[in-house]
Protein backbone atom coordinates (compact mmCIF):
# COMPACT_ATOMS: atom_id res chain seq x y z
CA UNK A 1 0.00 0.00 0.00
CA UNK A 2 1.59 3.53 -0.77
CA UNK A 3 1.88 5.96 1.82
CA UNK A 4 1.08 9.74 1.25
CA UNK A 5 4.05 11.90 0.63
CA UNK A 6 4.64 14.35 3.37
CA UNK A 7 5.11 18.34 2.56
CA UNK A 8 7.26 20.42 4.32
CA UNK A 9 4.66 22.28 5.88
CA UNK A 10 3.26 18.88 7.42
CA UNK A 11 6.28 17.94 8.65
CA UNK A 12 6.58 21.56 10.68
CA UNK A 13 2.92 21.58 11.26
CA UNK A 14 3.23 17.97 13.39
CA UNK A 15 6.33 18.89 15.12
CA UNK A 16 4.58 21.87 16.03
CA UNK A 17 1.42 19.33 17.33
CA UNK A 18 4.47 17.56 19.10
CA UNK A 19 5.24 19.86 20.84
CA UNK A 20 1.97 22.03 21.28
CA UNK A 21 1.86 21.17 25.39
CA UNK A 22 4.70 23.89 25.49
CA UNK A 23 3.78 26.38 22.91
CA UNK A 24 2.59 29.08 25.73
CA UNK A 25 5.07 30.79 27.61
CA UNK A 26 5.44 29.45 31.57
CA UNK A 27 2.66 31.46 33.28
CA UNK A 28 3.90 32.82 37.12
CA UNK A 29 1.70 30.19 39.12
CA UNK A 30 4.17 27.02 37.61
CA UNK A 31 7.46 28.46 38.51
CA UNK A 32 9.87 26.08 40.51
CA UNK A 33 11.64 26.51 43.89
CA UNK A 34 15.28 26.44 43.85
CA UNK A 35 15.80 23.79 45.79
CA UNK A 36 13.38 21.73 43.42
CA UNK A 37 15.86 22.93 40.57
CA UNK A 38 18.85 21.73 42.67
CA UNK A 39 17.18 18.01 43.39
CA UNK A 40 16.25 17.85 39.59
CA UNK A 41 19.74 19.06 38.09
CA UNK A 42 21.18 16.90 41.03
CA UNK A 43 19.23 13.45 39.58
CA UNK A 44 19.81 14.37 35.93
CA UNK A 45 23.92 14.45 35.71
CA UNK A 46 23.89 10.95 37.28
CA UNK A 47 24.23 8.43 34.27
CA UNK A 48 25.63 4.96 33.37
CA UNK A 49 28.39 7.71 30.91
CA UNK A 50 29.73 8.79 34.35
CA UNK A 51 30.95 5.28 34.87
CA UNK A 52 33.22 5.69 31.08
CA UNK A 53 34.35 9.30 31.36
CA UNK A 54 36.35 9.11 34.65
CA UNK A 55 37.81 5.78 33.97
CA UNK A 56 39.07 7.35 30.41
CA UNK A 57 40.22 10.17 32.14
CA UNK A 58 42.75 7.62 33.60
CA UNK A 59 43.34 5.80 30.43
CA UNK A 60 44.13 8.71 28.70
CA UNK A 61 47.21 9.19 31.39
CA UNK A 62 46.14 12.63 32.65
CA UNK A 63 47.94 13.25 36.53
CA UNK A 64 46.14 13.72 39.51
CA UNK A 65 46.72 17.97 39.69
CA UNK A 66 45.43 17.86 35.84
CA UNK A 67 42.53 16.15 36.69
CA UNK A 68 41.36 17.41 40.08
CA UNK A 69 42.21 21.19 38.74
CA UNK A 70 40.71 20.69 35.37
CA UNK A 71 37.74 19.55 36.73
CA UNK A 72 37.17 21.80 39.11
CA UNK A 73 37.50 25.03 36.71
CA UNK A 74 35.51 22.72 33.95
CA UNK A 75 32.31 23.05 36.04
CA UNK A 76 32.79 26.11 37.27
CA UNK A 77 33.08 27.51 33.25
CA UNK A 78 29.66 24.87 32.87
CA UNK A 79 28.08 26.31 35.97
CA UNK A 80 28.87 30.11 34.79
CA UNK A 81 27.92 29.11 31.37
CA UNK A 82 24.26 28.16 32.21
CA UNK A 83 23.66 30.42 34.15
CA UNK A 84 24.40 33.62 31.98
CA UNK A 85 23.56 31.93 28.82
CA UNK A 86 21.05 29.60 29.10
CA UNK A 87 18.82 30.78 32.39
CA UNK A 88 19.02 34.44 31.41
CA UNK A 89 17.29 33.99 28.07
CA UNK A 90 14.92 31.28 29.41
CA UNK A 91 13.91 33.38 32.12
CA UNK A 92 13.24 36.42 29.79
CA UNK A 93 11.10 33.84 27.26
CA UNK A 94 9.94 31.54 29.21
CA UNK A 95 9.36 29.65 26.21
CA UNK A 96 11.89 26.42 25.09
CA UNK A 97 14.42 26.51 22.93
CA UNK A 98 12.56 24.77 20.49
CA UNK A 99 9.50 27.61 20.12
CA UNK A 100 12.20 30.52 20.55
CA UNK A 101 14.32 28.92 17.75
CA UNK A 102 11.26 28.72 15.25
CA UNK A 103 10.48 32.34 15.79
CA UNK A 104 14.04 33.12 14.48
CA UNK A 105 14.80 30.35 11.67
CA UNK A 106 11.30 28.87 10.82
CA UNK A 107 9.77 25.31 11.24
CA UNK A 108 11.93 24.07 8.58
CA UNK A 109 14.94 24.20 10.86
CA UNK A 110 13.28 23.32 13.61
CA UNK A 111 12.28 19.87 11.98
CA UNK A 112 16.50 19.34 10.62
CA UNK A 113 17.39 20.45 14.62
CA UNK A 114 14.68 17.96 16.11
CA UNK A 115 15.73 15.08 13.61
CA UNK A 116 19.69 16.02 13.78
CA UNK A 117 19.31 15.25 17.81
CA UNK A 118 17.15 12.70 17.15
CA UNK A 119 19.94 10.66 15.57
CA UNK A 120 22.93 11.80 18.18
CA UNK A 121 20.48 10.52 20.73
CA UNK A 122 20.29 7.30 19.45
CA UNK A 123 24.09 6.79 19.40
CA UNK A 124 23.87 7.93 22.74
CA UNK A 125 21.31 5.53 23.85
CA UNK A 126 23.58 2.88 22.03
CA UNK A 127 26.49 3.38 24.10
CA UNK A 128 24.11 2.99 27.26
CA UNK A 129 23.24 -0.36 26.22
CA UNK A 130 26.81 -1.47 25.27
CA UNK A 131 27.60 -0.15 29.01
CA UNK A 132 24.49 -2.41 30.55
CA UNK A 133 25.84 -5.34 28.55
CA UNK A 134 29.32 -5.00 30.21
CA UNK A 135 27.34 -5.53 33.40
CA UNK A 136 24.81 -8.28 32.44
CA UNK A 137 27.88 -9.94 30.71
CA UNK A 138 29.57 -11.00 33.94
CA UNK A 139 26.53 -13.01 35.02
CA UNK A 140 26.92 -15.39 31.48
CA UNK A 141 30.72 -15.05 31.37
CA UNK A 142 30.97 -12.97 28.09
CA UNK A 143 34.29 -11.73 27.49
CA UNK A 144 33.67 -7.54 27.36
CA UNK A 145 35.14 -6.15 24.23
CA UNK A 146 38.66 -4.97 24.58
CA UNK A 147 39.59 -0.86 24.44
CA UNK A 148 40.69 -1.12 20.86
CA UNK A 149 37.99 -3.25 19.24
CA UNK A 150 35.50 -1.46 16.67
CA UNK A 151 33.67 -4.54 15.62
CA UNK A 152 31.90 -7.03 18.19
CA UNK A 153 34.38 -9.54 19.86
CA UNK A 154 32.05 -12.19 20.19
CA UNK A 155 28.62 -13.99 19.02
CA UNK A 156 27.60 -14.14 22.50
CA UNK A 157 28.53 -10.31 22.74
CA UNK A 158 25.69 -9.48 20.19
CA UNK A 159 23.55 -11.66 21.12
CA UNK A 160 24.02 -10.60 24.86
CA UNK A 161 23.38 -6.72 23.57
CA UNK A 162 20.78 -6.94 21.03
CA UNK A 163 18.96 -9.00 23.63
CA UNK A 164 19.19 -5.87 25.86
CA UNK A 165 19.02 -3.58 23.32
CA UNK A 166 15.41 -4.96 22.33
CA UNK A 167 14.32 -5.29 25.98
CA UNK A 168 15.25 -1.49 26.40
CA UNK A 169 13.55 -0.75 23.26
CA UNK A 170 9.83 -2.75 24.34
CA UNK A 171 9.98 -0.74 27.57
CA UNK A 172 10.52 2.24 26.35
CA UNK A 173 7.44 1.75 23.88
CA UNK A 174 5.30 0.27 27.11
CA UNK A 175 5.74 2.90 29.51
CA UNK A 176 8.51 6.11 29.40
CA UNK A 177 6.49 7.51 33.10
CA UNK A 178 6.79 4.91 35.40
CA UNK A 179 10.69 4.02 33.68
CA UNK A 180 11.13 7.82 33.96
CA UNK A 181 9.86 7.98 37.53
CA UNK A 182 11.96 5.08 38.49
CA UNK A 183 15.04 6.67 36.81
CA UNK A 184 14.26 9.06 39.71
CA UNK A 185 14.79 6.71 42.23
CA UNK A 186 18.03 5.34 41.13
CA UNK A 187 20.04 8.33 40.55
CA UNK A 188 20.76 8.85 44.31
CA UNK A 189 21.65 5.52 44.74
CA UNK A 190 23.75 4.73 41.30
CA UNK A 191 25.67 7.93 42.72
CA UNK A 192 26.10 6.27 46.14
CA UNK A 193 27.19 3.10 44.16
CA UNK A 194 29.90 5.24 42.94
CA UNK A 195 31.17 6.80 45.78
CA UNK A 196 30.73 3.44 48.12
CA UNK A 197 32.75 1.38 45.51
CA UNK A 198 35.39 4.10 45.03
CA UNK A 199 35.78 4.21 49.17
CA UNK A 200 35.96 0.38 49.75
CA UNK A 201 38.58 0.13 46.90
CA UNK A 202 40.83 2.89 48.30
CA UNK A 203 42.62 0.30 50.94
CA UNK A 204 43.35 -1.60 47.48
CA UNK A 205 45.65 0.83 46.39
CA UNK A 206 47.14 1.64 49.61
CA UNK A 207 45.94 4.79 51.10
CA UNK A 208 45.86 5.17 54.91
CA UNK A 209 42.87 5.19 56.64
CA UNK A 210 43.35 8.66 57.25
CA UNK A 211 43.59 9.76 53.76
CA UNK A 212 47.28 10.88 54.57
CA UNK A 213 48.87 9.42 51.90
CA UNK A 214 45.93 9.94 49.34
CA UNK A 215 47.66 12.48 47.09
CA UNK A 216 50.84 9.97 46.55
CA UNK A 217 48.45 6.95 46.04
CA UNK A 218 46.50 9.19 43.34
CA UNK A 219 49.79 10.17 41.69
CA UNK A 220 51.37 7.05 41.64
CA UNK A 221 48.66 4.39 41.03
CA UNK A 222 45.38 6.00 40.01
CA UNK A 223 46.03 9.26 38.12
CA UNK A 224 49.69 8.12 37.17
CA UNK A 225 50.50 10.77 33.80
CA UNK A 226 50.80 7.41 31.73
CA UNK A 227 48.04 6.88 28.90
CA UNK A 228 47.13 3.37 28.33
CA UNK A 229 48.29 1.94 25.10
CA UNK A 230 46.90 3.57 22.10
CA UNK A 231 45.28 6.75 24.27
CA UNK A 232 46.55 10.06 23.55
CA UNK A 233 47.71 12.00 26.60
CA UNK A 234 45.19 14.07 27.96
CA UNK A 235 46.34 17.64 30.49
CA UNK A 236 45.07 19.87 32.54
CA UNK A 237 43.00 21.64 29.76
CA UNK A 238 41.66 18.81 28.02
CA UNK A 239 40.13 17.67 30.84
CA UNK A 240 39.02 21.26 32.01
CA UNK A 241 37.24 21.94 28.44
CA UNK A 242 35.90 18.35 28.43
CA UNK A 243 34.31 18.99 31.94
CA UNK A 244 32.78 22.46 30.12
CA UNK A 245 31.64 20.95 26.77
CA UNK A 246 30.05 17.62 28.48
CA UNK A 247 26.61 19.14 28.68
CA UNK A 248 27.27 22.15 25.78
CA UNK A 249 23.96 21.76 23.77
CA UNK A 250 22.01 21.84 27.35
CA UNK A 251 23.85 24.72 28.43
CA UNK A 252 26.22 27.35 25.56
CA UNK A 253 23.18 25.28 22.98
CA UNK A 254 20.67 26.89 25.04
CA UNK A 255 18.56 23.43 25.02
CA UNK A 256 18.00 23.55 28.93
CA UNK A 257 15.77 26.60 28.15
CA UNK A 258 13.08 24.28 28.73
CA UNK A 259 13.96 23.57 32.19
CA UNK A 260 15.44 26.89 33.77
CA UNK A 261 11.85 28.72 31.15
CA UNK A 262 10.54 27.70 35.22
CA UNK A 263 12.98 29.12 37.17
CA UNK A 264 11.97 32.42 38.97
CA UNK A 265 14.99 34.06 38.21
CA UNK A 266 18.28 33.58 36.04
CA UNK A 267 20.33 33.04 39.17
CA UNK A 268 18.93 29.91 39.53
CA UNK A 269 21.20 28.93 36.32
CA UNK A 270 23.96 28.70 39.08
CA UNK A 271 22.15 25.86 40.77
CA UNK A 272 23.42 23.90 37.85
CA UNK A 273 26.71 23.12 40.65
CA UNK A 274 24.67 20.98 41.94
CA UNK A 275 24.33 18.59 39.41
CA UNK A 276 28.29 19.27 38.06
CA UNK A 277 30.12 18.90 40.98
CA UNK A 278 28.67 15.42 42.47
CA UNK A 279 28.03 14.62 39.12
CA UNK A 280 30.60 15.92 36.85
CA UNK A 281 33.86 15.73 39.65
CA UNK A 282 32.66 13.12 42.52
CA UNK A 283 31.37 10.47 40.42
CA UNK A 284 34.44 11.23 37.84
CA UNK A 285 36.54 10.77 40.30
CA UNK A 286 35.17 7.31 41.89
CA UNK A 287 34.91 5.79 38.21
CA UNK A 288 38.82 6.75 37.89
CA UNK A 289 39.37 4.80 41.46
CA UNK A 290 37.39 1.88 40.04
CA UNK A 291 39.08 1.59 36.68
CA UNK A 292 42.82 1.98 38.48
CA UNK A 293 41.77 -0.75 40.89
CA UNK A 294 40.90 -3.34 37.92
CA UNK A 295 44.47 -2.81 36.25
CA UNK A 296 43.01 -0.13 34.10
CA UNK A 297 40.41 -2.94 31.86
CA UNK A 298 37.94 -0.46 30.30
CA UNK A 299 34.96 -2.44 31.53
CA UNK A 300 32.20 -0.38 33.11
CA UNK A 301 30.62 -3.70 34.75
CA UNK A 302 34.21 -5.85 35.92
CA UNK A 303 34.64 -1.99 37.72
CA UNK A 304 31.51 -1.86 39.61
CA UNK A 305 31.14 -5.86 40.28
CA UNK A 306 34.86 -5.64 41.69
CA UNK A 307 34.32 -2.72 43.76
CA UNK A 308 30.67 -3.09 45.01
CA UNK A 309 29.61 -6.70 44.16
CA UNK A 310 26.25 -7.38 42.94
CA UNK A 311 24.80 -3.93 43.93
CA UNK A 312 27.69 -2.53 41.82
CA UNK A 313 26.89 -4.51 38.80
CA UNK A 314 23.47 -3.92 38.90
CA UNK A 315 24.01 -0.21 39.47
CA UNK A 316 26.37 -0.07 35.59
CA UNK A 317 23.29 -2.38 34.21
CA UNK A 318 20.35 -0.09 35.55
CA UNK A 319 22.23 3.45 35.25
CA UNK A 320 22.47 2.08 31.38
CA UNK A 321 18.70 1.39 31.08
CA UNK A 322 16.92 4.29 32.65
CA UNK A 323 20.04 6.33 30.97
CA UNK A 324 18.96 4.69 27.54
CA UNK A 325 14.82 4.68 28.10
CA UNK A 326 14.12 8.01 27.84
CA UNK A 327 16.51 8.83 25.25
CA UNK A 328 14.79 5.73 23.15
CA UNK A 329 11.52 7.72 23.78
CA UNK A 330 12.65 10.95 22.79
CA UNK A 331 13.84 9.66 19.24
CA UNK A 332 10.82 8.11 18.63
CA UNK A 333 8.67 11.19 19.26
CA UNK A 334 11.04 13.15 17.12
CA UNK A 335 10.93 10.77 14.43
CA UNK A 336 7.66 10.57 14.18
CA UNK A 337 6.98 13.84 12.77
CA UNK A 338 8.59 12.52 9.50
CA UNK A 339 7.42 9.08 9.07
CA UNK A 340 3.91 8.54 7.01
CA UNK A 341 1.40 8.35 10.12
CA UNK A 342 3.20 5.86 11.65
CA UNK A 343 2.13 5.30 15.48
CA UNK A 344 4.86 5.98 17.99
CA UNK A 345 5.54 2.17 18.87
CA UNK A 346 6.37 1.48 15.45
CA UNK A 347 8.79 4.24 15.10
CA UNK A 348 10.44 3.43 18.26
CA UNK A 349 10.80 -0.04 17.74
CA UNK A 350 12.80 0.80 14.39
CA UNK A 351 14.85 3.51 15.92
CA UNK A 352 15.42 0.67 19.01
CA UNK A 353 16.79 -1.82 16.50
CA UNK A 354 19.12 0.78 14.35
CA UNK A 355 20.07 1.78 17.95
CA UNK A 356 20.42 -1.96 19.39
CA UNK A 357 22.68 -2.75 16.27
CA UNK A 358 24.66 0.56 16.47
CA UNK A 359 25.05 -0.78 20.09
CA UNK A 360 27.05 -4.16 18.92
CA UNK A 361 29.82 -2.01 17.76
CA UNK A 362 32.01 -1.45 20.96
CA UNK A 363 33.20 1.53 18.92
CA UNK A 364 30.25 3.69 20.65
CA UNK A 365 31.47 2.95 24.14
CA UNK A 366 34.45 2.88 23.34
CA UNK A 367 34.80 6.49 21.51
CA UNK A 368 32.27 8.04 24.70
CA UNK A 369 34.45 11.19 24.69
CA UNK A 370 34.59 12.08 20.74
CA UNK A 371 31.07 11.58 20.84
CA UNK A 372 30.48 13.95 23.34
CA UNK A 373 32.65 16.54 21.67
CA UNK A 374 31.13 16.18 18.74
CA UNK A 375 27.55 15.70 19.87
CA UNK A 376 28.06 19.40 21.77
CA UNK A 377 29.73 20.65 18.82
CA UNK A 378 27.35 19.67 16.42
CA UNK A 379 24.18 21.51 18.58
CA UNK A 380 26.60 24.60 19.77
CA UNK A 381 25.74 26.75 16.80
CA UNK A 382 22.09 27.23 17.19
CA UNK A 383 23.31 28.22 20.66
CA UNK A 384 25.37 31.27 19.16
CA UNK A 385 22.19 32.41 17.06
CA UNK A 386 19.87 32.80 19.51
CA UNK A 387 22.54 34.63 21.69
CA UNK A 388 23.08 37.14 19.09
CA UNK A 389 19.28 37.22 18.24
CA UNK A 390 18.28 37.61 21.55
CA UNK A 391 21.08 40.19 23.16
CA UNK A 392 22.88 41.45 20.41
CA UNK A 393 20.39 42.37 17.96
CA UNK A 394 18.41 45.09 19.65
CA UNK A 395 21.60 47.12 20.57
CA UNK A 396 22.75 46.83 17.07
CA UNK A 397 19.33 47.67 15.77
CA UNK A 398 18.56 44.96 13.60
CA UNK A 399 15.11 43.67 13.56
CA UNK A 400 14.36 40.44 15.55
CA UNK A 401 12.66 36.65 14.34
CA UNK A 402 12.93 37.61 10.69
CA UNK A 403 11.81 34.36 9.94
CA UNK A 404 8.31 34.55 11.85
CA UNK A 405 8.15 38.39 10.83
CA UNK A 406 8.18 37.05 6.80
CA UNK A 407 6.56 33.49 7.56
CA UNK A 408 9.94 32.02 6.66
CA UNK A 409 9.71 28.32 6.09
CA UNK A 410 13.41 27.98 6.85
CA UNK A 411 15.68 31.20 7.59
CA UNK A 412 18.80 30.10 4.97
CA UNK A 413 20.71 32.54 6.54
CA UNK A 414 20.67 30.63 10.11
CA UNK A 415 21.43 27.72 8.00
CA UNK A 416 24.26 28.73 6.23
CA UNK A 417 25.77 29.58 9.93
CA UNK A 418 25.21 26.57 10.83
CA UNK A 419 26.36 24.53 7.99
CA UNK A 420 29.48 26.98 7.70
CA UNK A 421 30.61 26.69 11.13
CA UNK A 422 30.42 23.39 11.35
CA UNK A 423 32.59 23.19 8.37
CA UNK A 424 34.89 25.41 9.97
CA UNK A 425 35.08 23.74 13.27
CA UNK A 426 36.45 20.25 11.86
CA UNK A 427 38.80 22.45 9.61
CA UNK A 428 40.46 23.92 12.56
CA UNK A 429 43.95 21.94 12.93
CA UNK A 430 42.96 22.10 16.69
CA UNK A 431 42.13 19.29 19.40
CA UNK A 432 38.33 18.32 18.70
CA UNK A 433 37.82 19.55 22.18
CA UNK A 434 39.33 22.76 21.15
CA UNK A 435 37.72 23.63 18.69
CA UNK A 436 33.27 24.54 19.73
CA UNK A 437 34.92 27.30 21.24
CA UNK A 438 36.57 29.54 18.66
CA UNK A 439 33.38 27.91 16.07
CA UNK A 440 31.42 29.74 19.31
CA UNK A 441 32.64 32.96 18.17
CA UNK A 442 32.71 32.22 14.10
CA UNK A 443 28.95 31.28 14.55
CA UNK A 444 28.32 34.45 16.67
CA UNK A 445 30.12 36.56 14.28
CA UNK A 446 29.31 35.36 11.04
CA UNK A 447 25.45 35.74 11.77
CA UNK A 448 25.56 39.17 13.03
CA UNK A 449 27.35 40.14 10.21
CA UNK A 450 25.11 38.61 7.25
CA UNK A 451 22.17 39.90 8.94
CA UNK A 452 23.54 43.29 8.99
CA UNK A 453 24.05 42.84 5.09
CA UNK A 454 20.69 42.40 4.65
CA UNK A 455 19.69 44.36 6.63
CA UNK A 456 21.66 47.48 5.11
CA UNK A 457 20.52 45.79 1.62
CA UNK A 458 16.73 45.67 2.32
CA UNK B 1 3.39 7.35 57.03
CA UNK B 2 5.37 9.14 53.98
CA UNK B 3 8.01 10.79 56.51
CA UNK B 4 8.62 7.12 57.88
CA UNK B 5 9.16 5.91 54.85
CA UNK B 6 11.72 8.83 54.05
CA UNK B 7 13.13 8.60 57.10
CA UNK B 8 14.12 4.44 56.25
CA UNK B 9 14.82 5.29 52.53
CA UNK B 10 17.66 8.09 53.36
CA UNK B 11 18.45 5.47 56.34
CA UNK B 12 18.88 2.51 53.48
CA UNK B 13 20.93 4.84 51.76
CA UNK B 14 23.11 5.84 54.69
CA UNK B 15 23.45 1.75 55.20
CA UNK B 16 24.90 1.51 51.57
CA UNK B 17 27.54 4.46 52.58
CA UNK B 18 28.39 2.87 56.25
CA UNK B 19 29.24 -0.55 54.87
CA UNK B 20 31.65 1.39 52.73
CA UNK B 21 33.22 3.37 55.29
CA UNK B 22 33.78 -0.02 57.41
CA UNK B 23 35.06 -1.70 54.86
CA UNK B 24 37.69 1.24 54.08
CA UNK B 25 38.84 1.77 57.80
CA UNK B 26 38.83 -2.47 58.04
CA UNK B 27 36.00 -3.32 60.10
CA UNK B 28 34.37 -5.62 57.75
CA UNK B 29 36.00 -7.73 55.43
CA UNK B 30 35.32 -7.08 51.44
CA UNK B 31 32.31 -10.15 51.29
CA UNK B 32 30.87 -8.53 54.41
CA UNK B 33 30.87 -5.03 53.07
CA UNK B 34 29.25 -6.55 49.60
CA UNK B 35 26.47 -8.00 51.41
CA UNK B 36 25.81 -5.30 53.08
CA UNK B 37 25.72 -3.02 50.01
CA UNK B 38 23.39 -5.45 48.39
CA UNK B 39 20.90 -5.77 51.69
CA UNK B 40 20.79 -1.95 52.01
CA UNK B 41 20.22 -1.20 48.30
CA UNK B 42 17.33 -3.81 48.42
CA UNK B 43 15.73 -1.56 51.10
CA UNK B 44 16.55 1.43 49.26
CA UNK B 45 14.57 0.21 46.35
CA UNK B 46 11.63 -1.50 48.26
CA UNK B 47 11.03 1.54 50.76
CA UNK B 48 11.13 4.02 47.95
CA UNK B 49 9.10 2.30 45.77
CA UNK B 50 6.08 2.21 48.59
CA UNK B 51 6.77 5.62 49.37
CA UNK B 52 6.35 6.79 45.18
CA UNK B 53 3.68 3.89 44.78
CA UNK B 54 1.91 4.65 47.97
CA UNK B 55 -0.12 7.95 47.48
CA UNK B 56 -1.15 6.80 44.14
CA UNK B 57 -3.08 4.01 45.83
CA UNK B 58 -4.73 5.64 48.33
CA UNK B 59 -6.30 7.67 45.68
CA UNK B 60 -7.50 4.98 42.99
CA UNK B 61 -9.58 3.36 46.63
CA UNK B 62 -12.30 6.23 47.24
CA UNK B 63 -13.47 3.87 50.38
CA UNK B 64 -10.22 4.55 51.93
CA UNK B 65 -10.80 8.04 51.80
Amino acid sequence: MSQPELTAEQVAARMDSLYEFDREPVDENHLQSNASFAGLLAGEHVAATEFVIGAFFVLHGVTAADLFGGLIVGNILAVLSWAFLCAPIAVRTRLTLYWYLRRIAGPGVTVVYNIGNAFLFCILAGAMISVSSTALGLAFDIPSPQLSDVYPNSVAWVLLTFAIGMAFTVVAILGFEKVSKFAELCSPWIFLVLIAGALALLPRLGVATDFSNFWEVANQKIWTGHPSPGQERFGFWHIAFFAWFANLAMHVGLSDMALFRYAKNWKTGFYSAFGMFPGHFLAWICSGVMVAAVDREMNPGLMAFTAAGIAGAVAVFVAGWTTANPTLYRVGLALQVVTPNWPRWRITLIAGMATTIVACFPVVFLKLLDYVAIYGLLLMPIGAIVFAEHWIFPRLGIPQFEAERKGQQISWTVLLVWIGTLLFCFALPIHLYFRWLPGYFVALGAYILLRKARVRTA
Amino acid sequence: MKPLLWILSIGALGGCLASAVMAFHGMIDDATYKMALLICSVLWFTISSARMYLPARREANPAER
